[in-house]
C-alpha cells in the first residue's frame, strides 16, 4: 500500500535539500565506482568509496545548517552533535591509519 | 594481518550486491544480513572484509532508499535525529570494538544475531501497529501518516527504550556490518507508538549515519577491500531503489516468514564455521 506523510513537519525545502545531497552523493559515487570497475583503476574506486562514505556526512551538514537557519535551536544542536561524532570517527580513523 | 581475498569476478559481486540490496530494502533490513553470509560461506571472503564491504553497501542502500522515503514524507527527521545520538555513538564504539574480536567470535556473534532476527521476524510477520485517533496532538516527536487514503496521527512514547535500542543497533552495525533496522523497527513500532512505515523509513534515514560512524574506522584499518566493496556497493544502489519501491506492492507476510527461516538456517550454518 502506498503511504505518504510530512516528514514530521520538516520544512519541504529542507527535505528537498537532504534528498538532493543524498541523491547527488549516491549518483556521483555510483558513476565513479562504475568507471573504476570498468577501467580497473584503483584511484577511481577509492574516490568513489570515499565519496560514498562522505554522503551521509554531507546529509548531516545540510540538516544542521537548515535547522540553524530555521532557528530550531534544540534539534540544530542535536544535529551538530552528530556531526561532531562523525568527525571524531574520521579523526580516530586517521590516527589509526 | 590480512587474510587473502579470493579472486571473484566483478560482475558476480555487482549481482550479489544488487540481489542482497533488493531483498534488504524490500524487507527494511538492509542488505548486510544476506550479504555477509553469502560472501563468507559461498565465496570464502574473510569475515572482516565481508563486514567492511557490507557496511559500505549499507551506506549505499540507506542513502538511496532515504531519497525515496524523504520525497514521500515518510521520514520522521526529528525523531531520527534524537535517536542518531545513540546509534552514531554505538556505531563508533562497535567499529572500534570489532578489532578486539577473533574471527571465530565474529562468526558466532553474527550467527546469534541472525537467529535472533529470524525469530523476531517470524513473530512479527502479521503485525500492524496501532494508530492513534486524529484529534491527538502529535507532540515534538510524533507526526502524521496517510495510508490507503486515511490520515493518522501518532505520538512517540517510551523514548528511553528507543534510545537504548538505537545504541544497541549502532553497536551491532559497527561490529557486524548490519544496518540495525531489524532491532529498531520492531521496537519503535511495537512499543514506541511509531507506525511501521514511518519506523522503517526513519530507521533507514539513520542507518547511513550509523554505518558511516564505523566505516571510517574500517577504512583506516584497510579492511574496505577495494574491488570487493566497490562492486557490492555499486550493485546495492539499483537493487535497493527497486526494493524500496516494490515494498508498496509485495505481500510481505509470507516473504517475511520464508526469510525468517532462511535467517535462522544461515545463522546455524555460520555458527558451525571452524576458524581460528
Amino acid at each position: 500500500m502506498k503511504a505518504s506523510g510530512d516528514n514530521q513537519g520538516l520544512e519541504p525545502g529542507l527535505a528537498r535539500a537532504l534528498e538532493v545531497a543524498l541523491a547527488s552523493g549516491v549518483a556521483l559515487s555510483g558513476a565513479l565506482l562504475l568507471a573504476g570497475l570498468a577501467t580497473d583503476r584503483a584511484g577511481l574506486l577509492r574516490a568513489g568509496l570515499l565519496l560514498l562514505l562522505f554522503t551521509p556526512v554531507a546529509r548531516v551538514i545540510v540538516l544542521t545548517v537548515g535547522l540553524f537557519h530555521q532557528k530550531d535551536w534544540g534539534f540544530a544542536l542535536v544535529s551538530l552533535w552528530i556531526l561532531l561524532v562523525l568527525l571524531s570517527s574520521i579523526s580516530i580513523g586517521s590516527l589509526l591509519g | 594481518m590480512h587474510e587473502a581475498l579470493p579472486e571473484i569476478s566483478a560482475p558476480l559481486l555487482v549481482t550479489i550486491g544488487a540481489a542482497t540490496g533488493l531483498v534488504g530494502a524490500l524487507l527494511g533490513l538492509g542488505g548486510g544480513v544476506f550479504l555477509v553470509p553469502l560472501l563468507t560461506l559461498a565465496l570464502g571472503v574473510p569475515i572482516r572484509l565481508a563486514i567492511a564491504a557490507s557496511l559500505v553497501s549499507v551506506i549505499a542502500t540507506a542513502s538511496a532508499s532515504a531519497t525515496v522515503n524523504l520525497s514521500r514524507g515518510l521520514v520522521n527527521v526529528r525523531l531520527g535525529l534524537a535517536l542518531e545520538v545513540a546509534t552514531s555513538f554505538g556505531g563508533l564504539a562497535g567499529g572500534l570494538a570489532a578489532a578486539a574480536l577473533s574471527t571465530r567470535q565474529l562468526f558466532v556473534l553474527f550467527a546469534v544475531t541472525l537467529a535472533a532476527m529470524g525469530v523476531v521476524m517470524a513473530a512479527r510477520a502479521g503485525r500492524r501497529n496501532v494508530i492513534a485517533d486524529l484529534e491527538v496532538d502529535p507532540g515534538r516527536l510524533g507526526g502524521y501518516l496517510t495510508e490507503g487514503g486515511t490520515t493518522y496521527v501518532y505520538r512517540a512514547k517510551r523514548m528511553p527504550l528507543a534510545m537504548v535500542t538505537s545504541l544497541a543497533a549502532g553497536a551491532v552495525s559497527g561490529l557486524l556490518g548490519l544496518g540495525g533496522g531489524i532491532l529498531k523497527v520492531p521496537v519503535l513500532s511495537s512499543f514506541c507508538g511509531i507506525p511501521i512505515r514511518i519506523a522503517s523509513a526513519t530507521s533507514t534515514f539513520m542507518i547511513g549515519v550509523t554505518a558511516t560512524a564505523s566505516a571510517f574506522i574500517y577504512w583506516s584499518r584497510g579492511d574496505i577491500a577495494m574491488p570487493l566493496a566497490a562492486a557490492v556497493a555499486l550493485g546495492a544502489l539499483p537493487g535497493s531503489l527497486i526494493g524500496v519501491r516494490l515494498s508498496d506492492y509485495v505481500q510481505a507476510r509470507s516473504l517475511k516468514l520464508v526469510m525468517a527461516l532462511v535467517l535462522v538456517l544461515v545463522g546455524l550454518r555460520m555458527a558451525m564455521v571452524q576458524q581460528p
